[in-house]
């Protein structure tokens, strides 16, 4: 499988695994060190931290999520993956809805074993307030 | 990794210099290609934190109408660090603090930047992208620059 090919993949078992609320099939797509970077959010690095911030939101709503691939270029070892996302969250109880869309950059490392991970989510929401 | 960060620290500061100098008007037309535009890679992509993507010739189409546009802009750089590095490739953050921004729906707004920068002969920008810190963050500083 090539690099671009493999990188697809670790973005669908992403998405897929916040769709389907298992959150260690997500963070198994990414590095020890991966930082994330939302929109108005404190930037948090390690797997932990996406535990922290993804258990809750699952626990809460269930998700069905979009990404469209605008750019994905290969640097050696590492990867930018540039796109649209989209996600709509349902709340279990209410079911009331919510979520958003934007723009998303992911970076991927190549490890020695040739296995791809991310290393880095940084996201732009289309609409916000001004807050 | 010490001294690549002295490397790095130093292009993001030049670099944001160079952007208030040119929005200031206080430096010479002349120099955007070789003090900014030189330092991106030819497919470069900066996506700004309203989440707006621009290419290389976008980027020299709106320095260049923006020219002397904002005498008060003023920018200071903070926490340059290299998060990964492999061979010539670094991933790279900072945060932009920015006041008297005109053009942004806060004047005074904080942001954080990651990028890919690769080392070579001089230092070549391949990725940027910009998003909002937080309002709190954002509300507790000062702008004392």
């Amino acid at each position: 499988m090539s690099d671009v090919d493999e990188i697809k993949v670790l973005l669908d078992e992403w998405l897929n695994g916040l769709d389907s609320g298992d959150l260690e099939r997500m963070v198994a797509t990414c590095d020890p060190d991966v930082t994330i970077c939302n929109e108005y959010q404190p930037t948090t690095i390690g797997i932990q931290a996406v535990r922290d911030k993804y258990a809750p939101r699952i626990a809460e709503s269930t998700f069905k999520s979009g990404f469209e691939i605008e750019h994905l270029n290969v640097y050696d070892k590492f990867a930018v993956l540039i796109g649209r996302f989209s996600v709509v969250a349902t709340h279990k109880l209410s079911g009331n809805k919510g979520g958003g869309q934007g723009r998303l950059a992911l970076v991927y490392r190549k490890h020695d074993d040739g296995s791809w991970k991310m290393l880095l989510d940084i996201d732009n929401n289309d609409e916000r307030d001004a807050a | 990794m010490t001294d690549f960060l002295k490397d790095v620290r130093r292009e993001v500061v030049e670099l944001h210099e160079f952007f208030v100098s040119w929005f200031n008007g206080s430096i010479d037309r002349e120099e955007l290609e070789p003090r900014f535009l030189s330092h991106l890679s030819a497919d470069v992509e900066f996506i700004s934190p309203d989440g707006v993507a621009l290419g290389r010739e976008q980027l020299k189409a709106g320095f260049e109408a923006a020219y002397g546009a904002n005498l008060d802009f003023k920018i200071e750089i903070r926490d340059v660090k290299i998060l990964k590095q492999f061979g010539e490739i670094m991933l790279v953050t900072y945060t932009e603090w920015q006041k008297g921004a005109r053009a942004s729906a806060q004047p005074q707004n904080a942001r954080i930047t990651t990028a890919l920068i690769e080392m070579g002969s001089r230092l070549t920008w391949h990725h940027i992208h910009e998003t909002w810190l937080p309002e709190s963050v954002r509300q507790a500083d000062p702008f004392a620059f």
